[in-house]
């Protein structure tokens, strides 16, 4: 079917942006910047599927080289939005870049998977999905990071912003190369390794919260 | 193990060991920020170099094409032109007219650098590829120069923080130098020079941290 990789983007997206309607404010940021993501993949996929086209089909070094800078670029534009026009609370940042990373993933393994058709399985999907979703979201996590540090200091933003853009696509080009190495299986474990500190430090957090409200309802 | 994986190996360490131990000095609240800057610009030349040792692995014809670590060395770049522009320069130009020489005697170091890739690499017979990543390095070369060479020849009597920091412009200087002059070896071909040219860097790499300590102790402002 020609027009598959637009069905599959409506079907995910239509059900998304009527939950977007429903929810409050954060969660509706949150859905929203998911959609974004989806959208974002939807838009890379056309422009891969360009250049590729115009490199001989050369799929290797697309997907090491060009592809980690075209998607990270177009990752990092609507989280460098938001910070700019909006806010650049760490608390608000961190979960929405992650969550457009996780879109992208989302979207991205969907299409890759269909084209894999006869050689899927259960095994490779969930390796697939967890490594990647973790590898998207962490590199754009990353960004919304960095940015919410960068912005406070007028002199770090430009060239902070274009570091953590080199960083994010340094990874995701990194990625990209072990995973169709031999040793794709550190390849696979990369995003595990880069993942547990967010989740360390999203535990520290609530953690944090909750103790003083504690405090704050013994007081 | 070919002579891009020695160089480029070489030149991660030299840098993996400078950022670790500019990340454990300079990077406190207390520190001035163009330390921390620094240390970002040597973490951006260690990223970048351990992304092309592990390209060399899989492919050691791979420096033929562009590759991502190329960004590494931009991003280092990047850093050292924005501490110089929009922290040293703001601190010690008055914009006054009594030092305008100061201003245009350093323009022979970017004009210098423009030449070297116009002789070696823009009318050189080489491919479109090594053209365009030449011009792009030159481009962020000639910025980042031209603040470094200012600052060694600018006059600052009343804080004194040029002169603490003179070994870290006269260092960042010929490291960025030294990245043209990379670029010339790999489009040539030229094993030794790279090789040779890596050496350098490396220490230079090293060397830096010292120097900015050196400035972080002057920087009162």
């Amino acid at each position: 079917m020609e027009n598959l990789i637009y069905v599959l983007f409506l079907c995910i997206v239509t059900p998304m942006l009527l939950l977007i309607l429903l929810t409050k404010k954060k969660s509706k940021l949150i859905t929203g910047y998911m959609v974004i993501g989806i959208a974002s993949a939807l838009f890379i996929s056309e422009l891969n599927n360009i250049v590729l086209s115009y490199l001989g089909n050369d799929s290797y070094f697309v997907s090491t080289t060009l592809t980690p800078i075209t998607e990270e670029i177009i990752k990092a534009l609507p989280i460098l939005f938001f910070a700019y026009m909006f806010s650049d609370n760490l608390e608000i940042l961190l979960p929405l870049s992650f969550s457009t990373g996780i879109g992208f993933a989302l979207f991205e393994n969907m299409v890759l998977l269909l084209n894999l058709n006869a050689e899927i399985s259960i095994g490779i999907t969930a390796v697939r999905g967890l490594a990647t979703a973790l590898m998207h979201g962490v590199c754009t996590a990353a960004v919304g990071l960095g940015m919410s540090y960068v912005k406070k200091k007028k002199e770090l933003f430009y060239c902070g912003t274009f570091g953590l853009l080199i960083v994010a696509i340094l990874y995701h080009g990194f990625y990209n190369m072990l995973v169709q190495s031999s040793v794709y299986v550190l390849g696979f474990i990369l995003p595990v390794i880069t993942y547990i500190p967010l989740l360390l430090r999203q535990y520290n957090y609530i953690k944090a919260k909750r103790n003083k409200e504690v405090e704050h309802n013994s007081q | 193990m070919n002579i891009y994986m020695i160089s480029n190996t070489f030149i991660w360490i030299c840098s993996l060991v400078s950022f670790i131990v500019g990340a454990i000095m300079f990077f406190k609240p207390s520190k001035p920020l163009f330390a921390k800057m620094i240390t970002m610009a040597i973490g951006c030349i260690a990223f970048g170099r351990i992304f092309q040792v592990v390209r060399l692995m899989t492919d050691s014809e791979a420096l033929k094409k562009f590759q991502l670590g190329f960004l590494g060395v931009i991003g280092s770049l990047v850093f050292l032109f924005a501490v110089n522009f929009c922290i040293v320069d703001k601190a010690v130009d008055d914009r006054s007219p009594k030092n305008q020489k100061y201003r245009f005697i350093p323009i022979v170091f970017p004009i210098l650098a423009a030449a070297f890739y116009m002789i070696f690499i823009g009318f050189a017979d080489v491919n479109l590829i090594v053209k365009i990543c030449g011009a792009v390095l030159t481009l962020f070369v000639v910025q980042s120069i031209y603040f470094n060479a200012k600052h060694i020849f600018f006059p600052d009597l009343e804080t004194g923080v040029l002169g603490a920091l003179k070994p870290y412009n006269i260092l960042a200087l010929i490291y960025a130098y030294l990245c043209l002059a990379e670029i010339i070896a790999l489009s040539g071909d030229y094993y030794i020079l790279d090789l040779a040219l890596s050496f350098v860097m490396g220490i230079v790499i090293i060397l830096l941290i010292p120097a900015v300590a050196k400035g972080v102790k002057k920087w009162k402002i």
